[in-house]
């Protein structure tokens, strides 16, 4: 082979090289919506709620660790769960001071602080701790149903 | 002869290559299309398809409550489309509506020059522009919504920032969407770069993701359950969400941007919704517009 054929095939093969990165870098295939909270919330997703949230066998404040540990997790993702105008912390932080107190009693607040209702500590500890772990339960879920509900992905009718 | 091999290979490679890279919005309008033959086909006799899309409906609901054979653009008025009932009420009130001071507001806010002397216009010289936005920023990659874009105006102009959902902000807007509705212009939103097209696709998966403490994902409500009722409400659809904000909502009693709007119905699925200026607000209402590409924006309007 001449230098200057050699040359040119050095060049093109550059080029060809050069288009196909660009390609890969805006395809479609480089758009895909990564995600790593498959792995992340695997562990999670084997939780059995009913027994670990069970405050009558694993006590009130075992209970509320557990909510702590899984809603810091649910919290940072932007999955914490909210029920009659109360954020899964604050069920957390509520029971933590009943007890504290020694109430058996948590009140329930709307969004101006305002008493809305009132709910036993072992349900307050209970719905704080499945909140938590439902969310990162569900959230790992979703990552295989969402497209079955989406028209022209996998929703069929 | 190897010359004229070289410069064919490299040219078909180029080509391919090229064609490939541009196509960023293919998947959202094969959503898009999708989207539009599903809510067709379930408005066009929802009678007659009981079985397939409202097997809890009752006959006399579907026979006298619906409004039938709705075409693509029919679906900008949002749950009026097909509501028989809702959609007398909605004229009614419309006959004077209580969105048409905000209007007003809306325009001289945006004359009103800031301290500096300059104003909006110098940020958005054309007000018809309610049906472009959200806009993907390549440089900042990151998605842009009209009342960031407005923030970033008031704060180029050494002006302190607006709250998103309601006030001045939905003033303000108000006035472009009745410019944008009086130009007769249609949504618009594009989808230009790789980037771009990952941040529909995480606003896409977040509208079908189930979530909160009910299990509901955004399309429970507004594409599985579109038209049917809830308490004595008929959900609305997906397709044309986006084209009338911001709307006076009799329940606030006031006017509120789409932020505003889907931070409740975040709150409704029994979660803490996003901020409004979070990348997954901001890349939520994205994909949420671009199903209403080419429809007539319809704003400011009215709702329950």
């Amino acid at each position: 082979m001449k230098k200057r054929d050699k040359n040119l095939l050095k060049t093109s093969l550059v080029l060809v090289g050069a288009a196909l990165i660009i390609s890969g870098c805006s395809s479609k295939n480089g758009m895909a919506t990564t995600s790593n909270m498959n792995s992340k919330f695997m562990k999670v997703s084997k939780i059995n709620i009913q027994e670990v949230c069970n405050v009558q066998d694993k006590g009130i404040t075992s209970v509320l660790t557990t909510a702590s540990k899984y809603n810091k997790i649910a919290k940072s993702e932007g999955l914490e769960f909210m029920r009659l105008g109360m954020k899964t912390s604050q069920y957390i932080k509520s029971t933590q001071m009943a007890v504290k107190n020694g109430s058996d009693l948590v009140d329930i607040v709307n969004k101006k602080k305002k008493k809305t209702g009132t709910v036993s500590t072992s349900f307050a500890a209970w719905r704080a701790c499945s909140f938590a772990i439902s969310a990162l339960q569900q959230a790992h879920d979703a990552k295989t149903t969402w497209k079955l509900a989406t028209p022209g992905d996998g929703f069929t009718y | 002869m190897l010359l004229k091999m070289i410069k064919t290979t490299v040219l078909f490679v180029f080509a391919t290559t090229s064609l490939n890279a541009t196509d960023f919005n293919d998947q959202a309008e094969k959503d898009r299309l999708a989207l539009i033959k599903y809510f067709e086909a379930k408005f066009e006799d929802p009678q007659k398809n009981k079985n397939t899309f409202f097997p809890y409906s009752t006959d006399d609901e579907l026979k006298n409550g619906f409004i039938k054979g709705l075409k693509h653009q029919d679906f900008a008025k949002g749950n009026y489309a097909f509501n028989k009932d809702g959609r007398a009420q909605y004229e009614e009130i419309n006959e004077m509506p209580p969105y048409e001071d905000a209007i007003e507001e809306g325009e001289e806010i945006y004359a009103k020059k800031f301290a500096n002397g300059k104003a909006f216009s110098s940020c958005f010289p054309n007000p018809t522009i309610a049906g472009d936005y959200p806009i993907f920023d390549d440089k900042k990659s990151e998605v842009i919504t009209l009342g960031v874009a407005i923030n970033r105006c008031l704060t180029l102009n050494n002006e302190k920032k607006w709250k998103i959902s309601k006030g001045k902000m939905a003033k303000l807007q108000a006035y472009f969407s009745y410019e944008t509705t009086q130009a007769q212009k249609q949504v618009d939103v594009k989808i230009n770069s790789a980037a771009a097209a990952s941040a529909y696709n995480r606003g896409k998966e977040y509208y079908y993701t189930q979530r909160g403490y009910l299990k509901l994902s955004c399309a429970s409500c507004h594409v599985q359950g579109a038209g049917k009722r809830v308490r004595n409400e008929k959900m609305s659809q997906l397709l044309g969400h986006t084209t009338h904000f911001p709307v006076f909502r009799l329940k606030w009693a006031g006017l509120g941007t789409l932020e505003r709007r889907m931070s409740g119905c975040i709150k409704d699925e029994g979660q803490v919704p996003p901020k409004a200026t979070s990348t997954e607000m901001k890349e939520l209402l994205y994909f949420m517009s671009y199903m209403s590409n080419g429809m007539n924006v319809d704003g400011p309007d009215i709702r329950k």
